[in-house]
């Protein structure tokens, strides 16, 4: 009857979740401003090599394939964690490792194909805004691999309890959101690019 | 010249000029609610807010109603302390430094540090625990009993 009484002893789960959105939120207003960067310094008119010419869609579906692939098997091990299957929630959890870390290989590969063939960090405002970006969303998915790894090494010792059920509901919000910058990565940056 | 000569005052002559009611002034905002120095846990009923100063606004109700008796109390969940926020602070301005002036070695290792520090803080389960609410009463009762 009286809020008040109750909300120190309210459900911590809820008030720590809603703290990891407001992180998500704050990353958000990151990845907005550097979305921003790059529309403003990638018009046509700008200084430097058109960055059409690098573009290889084929490449970027792959890596899109690799990180969508990686959510999914992610998806995989959140239900075998809710059914209390730990073995198969640890191989999902590997599986999705591998497969960012496929990504993000293919990433750097990217990258260093990109700087041999004339298109570094230095080369113009927009090379810069593209490599920004990007590489922001790439140390976001290796501060994920990371993170999973942990994750998965904590499963082992602790097993399934309430706690590290809540750290893989953070780890779930991180990787989709994740995912979601990529769409919006591959729409801005690479097929209006190639346009 | 005078803000140096002002703190130092204050903090050779604080016995003195110290002020041990929670609510010396009369004040109109929240912060005047609870203790000064504030409780570790700040309010032992989360307040709820309706009014722009809304001390002022209980104030003025009081004064008709009289101060209602304090809800029951009950036990309060509290973050446990920890060093972890102050090392990762201290290195995150060693890797701006070491960054900024390009010394790659020092940024490599506040980066390992900070990390390491993050996984070794996940490794122990138990950073809340619960202040009783027995506790709790005792320590309103005293601050209540300071209260001119």
């Amino acid at each position: 009857m009286n809020t008040e009484i109750t909300l120190h002893h309210h459900n911590a789960d809820a008030t720590d979740v809603f703290g990891f959105w407001l992180y998500i939120m704050t990353d958000c207003l990151l990845f907005a401003s550097l979305f921003a960067a790059f529309v403003v310094l990638h018009y046509k008119g700008a200084f430097g090599p058109d960055f059409k010419q690098f573009i290889d869609l084929k490449y970027v579906l792959g890596e899109t394939f690799l990180l969508l692939g990686s959510n999914f098997t992610f998806g995989m091990a959140s239900i075998a964690g809710y059914k209390d299957k730990r073995g198969l929630m640890i191989f999902f959890l590997l599986l999705t490792f591998v497969l960012g870390a496929g990504f993000v290989g293919m990433e750097v590969n990217e990258f260093f194909h990109l700087a041999g063939e004339g298109y570094s960090w230095k080369t113009s405002g927009a090379a810069s805004a593209f490599f920004t970006l990007v590489g922001t969303h790439g140390l976001h998915v290796s501060f994920g691999l990371l993170w999973i790894l942990i994750l998965m090494i904590q499963f082992i010792h602790f097993g399934n309890n309430q706690i590290m059920r809540r750290r893989m509901t953070y780890l779930g919000m991180f990787w989709n959101f994740l995912e979601i910058v990529w769409v919006f990565l591959v729409s801005i940056v690479y097929l209006m690019g190639a346009m | 010249m005078c803000q140096f000569w002002q703190i130092f005052y204050s903090i050779r002559n604080r016995k003195a000029l110290s002020v041990d009611a929670a609510d010396p002034w009369d004040g109109r905002t929240l912060e005047w609610a609870t203790a000064s120095p504030a409780q570790e846990y700040n309010f032992a009923h989360i307040p709820t807010v309706s009014q722009i100063d809304d001390y002022w606004y209980k104030k003025k109700q009081w004064l008709k109603t009289g101060k209602p008796k304090p809800a029951p109390y009950v036990d309060i969940h509290m973050p446990k302390s920890t060093p972890v926020g102050f090392f990762i602070g201290l290195f995150a301005i060693l890797i701006g430094f070491a960054l900024t002036w390009h010394m790659w070695l020092i940024a490599i290792c506040s980066f390992i540090v900070i990390i390491t520090t993050l996984i070794v803080r996940s490794y122990n389960p138990n950073t809340e625990y619960y202040i009783k609410a027995a506790d709790v009463q005792a320590t309103e009762e005293a601050i209540l009993a300071g209260e001119r």
